[in-house]
């Protein structure tokens, strides 16, 4: 590739080093600076051809006011600074990991071909493998494209991409494998490839349940804007199941949210966390905490319902031009349908808050103007077994006070107001590269390729272990971002006609293997011999890397020029330049997949006789924004801002509409009206005990009696499993990423006897008393499914009767696919979807047993698994590239890996 | 003189302060102010997080803290090589060229603000990032308190921040040093609980709450049937907890630790 002759960008006056000074110091050396974004926007300086710093982007240089609003007669500004995730400031550490993938790598006792015999592909996860060069690699990873498509057909092969990764415009991640195969295999064999998506991981109770409530396509949560009317009007603000600052962290906006709700307080909005612990959100904003045990909210919910009808506080009149539905709801919360009401007493030892507290969370929420906020989608509340019901319950709780009227609505945090006149906001601009070929567009003759399209073959990741160890699957739904038509549609794997998988390129593995459910699965059908090549592309040898057979290292944002856009106290986009040469061996997911196309033959086609330059100058031309800048002004600057909105003010919340006029303003169902009761459900699934037409508190059961999940302290599985596992988004890292920074470690993770450091598992000390457990005990979180190890950190900050770990702590077995030390917990997550007829994820609020780790139980391990212990490790980066090379490099000595101390 | 006003009524717990210091002084070489820092162990800025109370009265606390660039710093006293510097904008730093490793300002400083360096034989510490206050580019702050969005941490002027300092406290005034960095809103005890009617099974709102003992307070329960009766000092304290012609007295609390009080049944 061209070497890419990056624009400084942000190099005007004062922020560069004075060039033509004499280095009579290191600290007086000259820096360059560059623009890039990961998570939000940083200023990276660059010396001596290595990153100095990541810091904030100071905007001295736009000259645009900050946006400012003045509400209650408070003022508040947003930062002129880009407001950094803690782990963005300490992103250089993974520009420079000893965990970087430094070449292309096979793994040792693996051969293309297929023959089971030579593919061993019951060692993934444990063989280690050997450098190779881009030219040997690129030519098997042709051969094997070729073989498959020519032995199978095209479907034989699926792409499985990463959705939360450094999210480049031009070289980007996000699946520029599925772009380029579904172009290459439809211009060579006139055939696509499987096609493969993850379901609505982070707002699942939403997609398949409120949708039905009360639609709003796509992700079933109320949209539009609601910062004025909320700051004006809402009175309490009940956090319910929120996942607090991770994701506030991880969004573009970085800690713009935190600073909001700061402001909030100011303005005598009242904040309850309504959630089993006190998460990173709830420690800043709390005003108070009513603990609840994971995955009972909807027995709570229901016992509001109960209250209000009982006091006559709910608006019958909102419901009778609003909604339908709701006597049978009434039916069902009072009792006459089941002979149970939902009252407060049925309601408290089920989810462990006080019968009082149950009644004054009723009141105050009937009282005052009251939303109901999630940070971003819903954590814990809506990944759960049977989460649906919580979801849906949520919207008939807000119905019930006359939803959409000031302050009553469902937030996904306070958010900013955009610019006037986006182009598109950073989220569709990221998506440019997922834009198909025009090549293939003209094709197929306009039609652009959607995960939900029926008429071609499709495999869900969720679905992956029942589908390679057990075809054929079905499934209803699938995909992310999907309507709610295609919750009624049957698909089937494998497609009729077409092949099963062979072959899985992926380019950010850590996702499905550790973020979806039971991983610990998905990880023993890869290793089946059916699967007869996996390819990884990926910068890090981090969680998931080591399932593939041949590996190619990609790099960082630091090593390439790009082009992105991101929107934290302003829109914008940026030119990103080459700040830094590539480390090791290492290419773009763009350059990687160049590499492939030469050696197909498909090289011209694939790059459309375009240069990287060109690409960028195409995607600011496609952005929409060449109406805004000039080219020839933006690439000389390197940026492009525009203010938020002067009118932002008059942006209204879209319920409001509905809220005074439901006939001229229907919603997203069937009736346009919020159906308590849903027809489509009770014609569609006329047998569904798990998600009826009406939701219900659903605990499960049995799987000899029908029932998806047994995952509550009702059932027989929590005789051996009485704990809850509350597992939510990452603090210190985006789902699997960032476990390999000392500085984030030293924070994040807790030094075990053995050397290792563990992921924290926090326990009440009420329940770690029970167990004999101690304060920095290693302990294993375990059930059916398998076993994460961590270290106990006994904390007043969770209710007994649960455990918590965030999710992502890292795949480092111990045994594949049964003992993890790494501290991901989704590898023991149910397998079973939110429920039957519903494929989504449920990786939170399941049955886990915690138990001490005792020094005889580890020396059996080691004993037995004596590979897995003598693998390269540093505790203040955690597992090693080296620890999984034949050859160790020689920049990276060996490091006894967790020898007792 | 140069001086660090901390909130920590602002602070988040985010630890950006921590983890920029890193990004600043680990791997970079700062000579003559700053030898490189290790990757782990130093912490010349520093969150500690304070867990507060018990279920479910539970409040959450993070404190920043960094050199202290005392007036009076003890460290300077004691250095034998005489690398330890107060500058004329009230910044101390430690010569990295001059330091001889002896670690004496490590036990002279109370606040344990200074870290030894095994491999360079060297005590490092926070230098208030005087390289870039010196340079001005490519910022002229501290880093953490350039990582600081929240606005929890400024550094300027002890004169520009009058009104702020005669609100404010510092750690450990016992050690009396005069360090420079300020704190406002630390957070102090807290006695708090829940008032509920255990016959009806309703929180009790507007229950008066006073306290005695080694310091007094009122507090009446809110619409949750809490009361937060906080910024004590510690001491041991009698709650009365009045309502309706009921009454109750829990006696020997003692506050040297926040005091969750739990659901509280009114009889």
């Amino acid at each position: 590739m061209e070497e890419n002759k990056a624009p400084t960008a942000a190099a005007p006056a004062g922020t560069i080093g004075p060039a033509e000074s004499p280095a009579v110091s290191p600290a007086l050396e000259p820096e360059q600076t560059f623009l890039e974004e990961i998570w939000q926007l940083a200023a990276v300086d660059v010396k001596h051809g290595k990153i100095v710093r990541r810091r904030p982007w100071h905007d001295d240089v736009t000259g645009i006011q900050p946006f400012t609003c003045t509400i209650k007669g408070k003022t508040w500004s947003a930062p002129t600074r880009s407001p950094l995730a803690p782990y963005a400031l300490a992103y250089k550490k993974r520009v420079y990991s000893p965990n970087r993938i430094l070449y292309p790598l096979k793994r040792v006792d693996w051969e293309p071909g297929g023959d089971p015999s030579k593919t061993n592909t019951e060692n993934r996860g444990t063989s280690k493998y050997e450098r190779i060069s881009w030219d040997e690699a690129t030519n098997i990873i042709a051969k094997e494209i070729t073989r498959l498509c020519e032995k199978y057909g095209p479907s034989a092969i699926t792409t499985i991409q990463s959705p939360h990764g450094e999210k480049g415009m031009v070289h980007k991640d996000h699946g520029i494998n599925t772009q380029f195969l579904q172009y290459y295999c439809y211009t060579k064999y006139g055939e696509f490839i499987t096609g493969s998506a993850g379901s609505p991981a982070s707002w699942e109770g939403s997609a398949w349940g409120a949708k039905h409530v009360w639609g709003f396509e796509v992700f079933g949560q109320e949209t539009g804007q609601t910062m004025k009317d909320t700051l004006e009007n809402c009175q309490l603000l009940l956090h319910w199941g929120s996942d607090g600052g991770a994701k506030t962290w991880n969004s573009p906006r970085g800690q713009i949210g935190d600073m909001l709700l700061y402001y909030s307080t100011e303005l005598g909005i009242e904040h309850v966390y309504i959630c089993p612990d006190v998460n990173s959100e709830a420690q800043a904003h709390m005003d108070k905490w009513i603990p609840v045990l994971p995955g009972t909210d909807p027995a709570l919910q229901l016992a509001i319902a109960y209250t209000w009808i009982k006091e006559d506080t709910y608006d019958q009149a909102y419901l009778a031009t609003h909604a339908v539905g709701f006597d049978k709801f009434k039916a069902y919360v009072m009792g006459e349908e089941d002979g149970v009401p939902k009252t407060p007493a049925w309601a408290s030892p089920l989810c462990k808050v006080p019968e009082w507290t149950i009644k004054a969370l009723a009141r105050n929420f009937a009282k005052h103007r009251t939303s109901i906020c999630h940070k971003m989608d819903g954590g814990g509340l809506k990944r759960a077994p049977y989460c649906h019901e919580a979801a849906r319950l949520e919207v008939y709780l807000l119905a019930m006070q006359g939803w959409g009227r000031p302050g009553v609505h469902q937030l996904k945090g306070i958010a900013l107001p955009t610019s006037a006149n986006p182009p598109q906001s950073a989220r569709g601009l990221a998506h440019f590269m997922n834009a198909q070929p025009a090549p293939l567009t003209k094709a197929l003759n306009g039609r652009v390729l959607r995960e939900w399209d029926t008429d071609r073959p499709f495999i869900p990741s969720n679905e992956l272990p029942k589908a390679i160890n057990n075809p054929p699957v079905s499934w209803y739904g699938g995909g992310v971002m999907v309507p709610t038509v295609t919750q009624f549609v049957q698909r089937t794997y494998p497609f009729p006609g077409k092949s099963e998988v062979h072959m899985v390129w992926s380019d950010g593995p850590g996702f499905f293997l550790g973020a979806a459910m039971d991983g610990n699965s998905t990880w023993k059908a890869l290793q089946s011999p059916k699967v007869e090549f996996i390819l990884v592309q990926h910068p890090w040898m981090d969680s998931g890397t080591n399932i593939a057979d041949i590996i190619l290292p990609i790099n960082t944002k630091h090593e390439k020029y790009d082009f992105t856009a991101n929107s934290a106290e302003m829109d914008g986009i940026y030119l990103e330049g080459k700040a830094i040469e590539p480390v090791g061996e290492s290419k773009s997911d763009y350059e990687a997949v160049c590499e492939i196309a030469k050696k197909l033959n498909f090289y011209d086609e694939w790059t459309q006789g375009k240069s990287v330059e060109d690409w960028v100058k195409e995607a600011f031309n496609l952005s929409g924004w060449m109406g805004l800048v000039s080219w020839e002004v933006f690439s000389k600057q390197g940026y492009f801002c525009q203010p938020i909105d002067p009118n932002w003010q008059d942006a209204k919340p879209t319920s409001e509409a509905f809220y005074n006029d439901p006939e001229k303003n229907p919603l997203q169902t069937p009736t346009g009206k919020i159906e308590f009761y849903s027809q489509r459900l009770a014609e569609k699934f006329p047998n569904d005990k798990e998600r009826g037409p009406l939701a219900h508190y659903v605990i499960g059961g049995p799987a000899s009696k029908g029932w998806s999940h047994d995952e509550s302290l009702q059932g027989e599985r929590a005789k051996n499993y009485p704990l809850l596992m509350m597992s939510s988004n990452r603090t210190w890292g985006e789902h699997q990423q960032c476990t390999d920074i000392p500085w984030v470690r030293e924070i994040s993770k807790v030094p075990g006897w053995d050397g290792y450091w563990y992921e924290p598992v926090k326990m009440h000390p009420a329940d770690a008393a029970k167990r004999g457990i101690a304060a920095g005990d290693i302990v294993k979180v375990f059930n059916e499914r398998g076993i994460v190890l961590g270290a106990a950190v006994l904390t007043e900050k969770i209710i007994p009767g649960a455990v918590a770990m965030e999710k992502g702590g890292g795949i480092d077995f111990i045994a594949v696919g049964q003992i993890n030390r790494g501290g991901t917990n989704n590898l023991i997550a149910p397998h079973m979807g939110v429920s039957k007829n519903a494929m989504g994820l449920a990786v939170t609020s399941y049955l886990v047993e915690v138990a001490r780790v005792t020094a005889n139980e580890m020396e059996a391990w080691r004993q037995q698994y004596p590979d897995a212990f003598a693998r390269n490790y540093d505790p203040a980066y955690g597992p090693l590239f080296a620890g999984w090379t034949v050859s160790i490099s020689d920049d990276q000595p060996p490091i006894a890996r967790g020898d007792p101390k | 003189m140069k001086a660090f006003v901390i909130d920590v009524a602002k602070c988040n717990g985010c630890y950006g302060c921590q983890i920029a210091c890193k990004d600043e002084h680990c791997g970079n070489d700062w000579m003559p102010y700053a030898r490189p820092q290790p990757d782990t162990g130093q912490f010349w800025s520093k969150v500690t997080e304070y867990t507060r109370g018990t279920i479910p009265q539970v409040k959450c606390s993070f404190i920043p803290a960094l050199c202290m660039h005392c007036e009076d710093a003890p460290c300077i006293k004691v250095c034998p090589t005489q690398a330890i510097r107060q500058r004329e904008d009230g910044l101390v730093i430690i010569d990295p060229a001059k330091c001889g490793g002896h670690r004496l300002c490590m036990g002279a400083c109370p606040y344990g603000a200074i870290y030894f360096n095994k491999e360079l034989n060297i005590a490092q510490k926070c230098t208030g990032c005087a390289h870039l206050l010196d340079r001005g580019w490519p910022i002229k702050e501290p880093r953490c308190v350039d990582a600081c969005i929240l606005g929890a941490m400024q550094f300027g002027e002890e004169d520009d921040f009058k009104d702020l300092i005669t609100k404010a406290e510092i750690l450990h005034p016992e050690y009396g040093l005069k360090p420079r960095v300020y704190y406002l809103n630390l957070p102090k005890r807290f006695i708090a609980g829940t008032v509920y009617d255990p016959l009806i099974k309703e929180v009790v709102i507007g229950a008066t709450c006073t306290l005695s003992g080694d310091g007094s307070a009122t507090a009446i329960t809110d619409h949750w049937g809490d009361f937060w009766l906080d910024g004590l000092e510690i001491g041991t304290y009698s709650l009365k907890i009045e309502a309706a012609g009921k009454t109750k007295i829990i006696a020997d609390i003692n506050t040297a630790k926040d005091v969750s009080l739990g659901d509280i049944p009114l009889e």
